[in-house]
């Protein structure tokens, strides 16, 4: 299946997105699904599904990026949710509906993390594109979209997802080197949100 | 090519592109009776205080279709569906919260047929994203998408943070749309303490979908 990639609108950050957070009250850290197949791939006597849908590792990109800001702003009022959320799609079907966030969190600032969906083969392999998140600082108030970018990381050739069992958690799709890579991925976003120097 | 026949071509082309179909339905319309009469929102829901809720009934029944390129080919019903005589009787339960603190325990739900006592699901899928577009979606109906937890849904009390979707089963045979019928949503709660159940009535009506 062909996917596009997604087309999504960088926000830079300003001196003021910075100035927000770090006088903020409420802060808050959420990620989507980024597993869509959760397995068994194998019933015992038949397949059920021969590939898997799966993102970046939406979670762990988020909860590195959490850590690196807490340390580097000395940011404690950061809420990291550790449950993901659902995507539902805003109308272009880019971007995660924030309406949906101002529901759930009625004030303050979301930090979100998002990954399109794509197949992995049940016998393993490369994914079509590189994995790619999207991240946003999003004012809820006014829901207004303080910054957004997006960073992405090669994955390399993933080995097959379990067969038999059900998939614990989309971390598990990703060799150890393909997961140090997403954690570089969490600090580039963390780089240009506080406007370092690209490397 | 004339320009009198580019008219045609377009004409053509456009029926060479594939099929559609209407479908018209005997279906089992909500309405909110507890714990305030309101009327539903156009994607489904009754809005209460703090929570939006939908309850879609799966007892569904084509009566009518036209299919075609363009939809001109009748299909009278007895050939789309018959009545379903197995047991299983699904419903959706969408949940909408604002805010945090609600919690849904799908397992306290209770189906209401006739004059019997409240009938408990004998299982649960969820909690589940609501499916969204209208493809193949007759209106009004809101159903359950992506489903996470697989076929093992929660029925004891979740944290609902976000819009969010159970399906319960019921073990009896789907009623047809004549009967009405009654779903209590017993189980949700916020902040702790049980939420006034809201109480949906079930009566016959008529939806359409397109394809």
């Amino acid at each position: 299946m062909l996917a596009l990639p997604a087309c999504v609108a960088r926000v830079p950050p300003s001196p003021e997105t910075i100035a927000a957070l770090t006088h903020e009250r409420q802060i808050v850290a959420v990620h989507y699904h980024a597993l869509g197949t959760f397995g068994p791939l194998h019933d015992g006597s038949r397949v059920v599904d021969g590939s898997v849908r799966m993102a970046a590792p939406t979670a762990w990109i988020k909860d590195r990026f959490v850590l690196s800001l807490q340390a580097r702003l000395g940011l404690q009022q950061i809420r990291n949710v550790p449950e993901p959320r659902f995507a539902y799609l805003e109308r272009e079907r880019v971007t995660p509906d924030a309406v949906a966030l101002k529901r759930t969190f009625e004030r303050g600032l979301v930090f979100d993390f998002y990954s399109q969906w794509q197949y992995l083969p049940a016998k393993g392999g490369r994914l079509y594109r590189q994995p790619e998140i999207q991240a946003r600082l999003i004012r809820l108030d006014a829901l207004s979209v303080l910054w957004a970018d997006s960073c992405g990381f090669e994955a390399g050739s993933l080995p097959p997802p379990p067969m038999f069992i059900r998939i614990e958690s989309v971390e598990k799709l990703y060799t150890p080197a393909a997961l140090d890579r997403a954690s570089g991925c969490a600090d580039t976003l963390v780089a240009r949100l506080l406007g370092d120097r690209e490397r | 090519m004339t320009p009198r026949s580019v008219p045609g071509i377009a004409l053509i082309l456009i029926l060479a592109q594939g099929c559609t179909a209407v479908l018209w339905w005997e279906i089992s319309r909500p309405t909110l009776e507890r714990p305030a009469s309101t009327a539903m929102d156009e994607n489904g829901y009754f809005g209460l205080p703090g929570v939006k809720v939908a309850v879609t009934a799966r007892n569904d029944r084509a009566t009518f279709a036209m299919a075609g390129p363009l939809p001109i080919f009748p299909l009278p019903g007895s050939v789309l569906d018959v009545p379903q005589r197995e047991f299983g009787f699904w419903i959706h339960v969408a949940i909408d919260p604002e805010g945090e603190g609600f919690t849904f325990a799908p397992g306290e739900v209770r189906l209401h047929l006739d004059e019997r006592a409240g009938l408990a699901p004998t299982a649960a899928r969820g909690p589940a994203a609501v499916r969204e577009g209208s493809q193949g979606l007759r209106d009004g109906a809101v159903l359950c998408g992506f489903n996470p937890s697989g076929d093992n849904g929660a029925t004891a009390p979740i944290p609902v943070m976000e819009r969010t979707c159970f399906s319960l089963r019921f073990e009896t045979v789907p009623p047809d749309a004549d009967t009405r019928f009654v779903v209590r949503l017993d189980g949700l709660a916020k902040d702790g303490r049980p939420v006034d159940p809201p109480q949906i009535l079930f009566t016959k009506g008529r939806a359409r979908s397109f394809y």
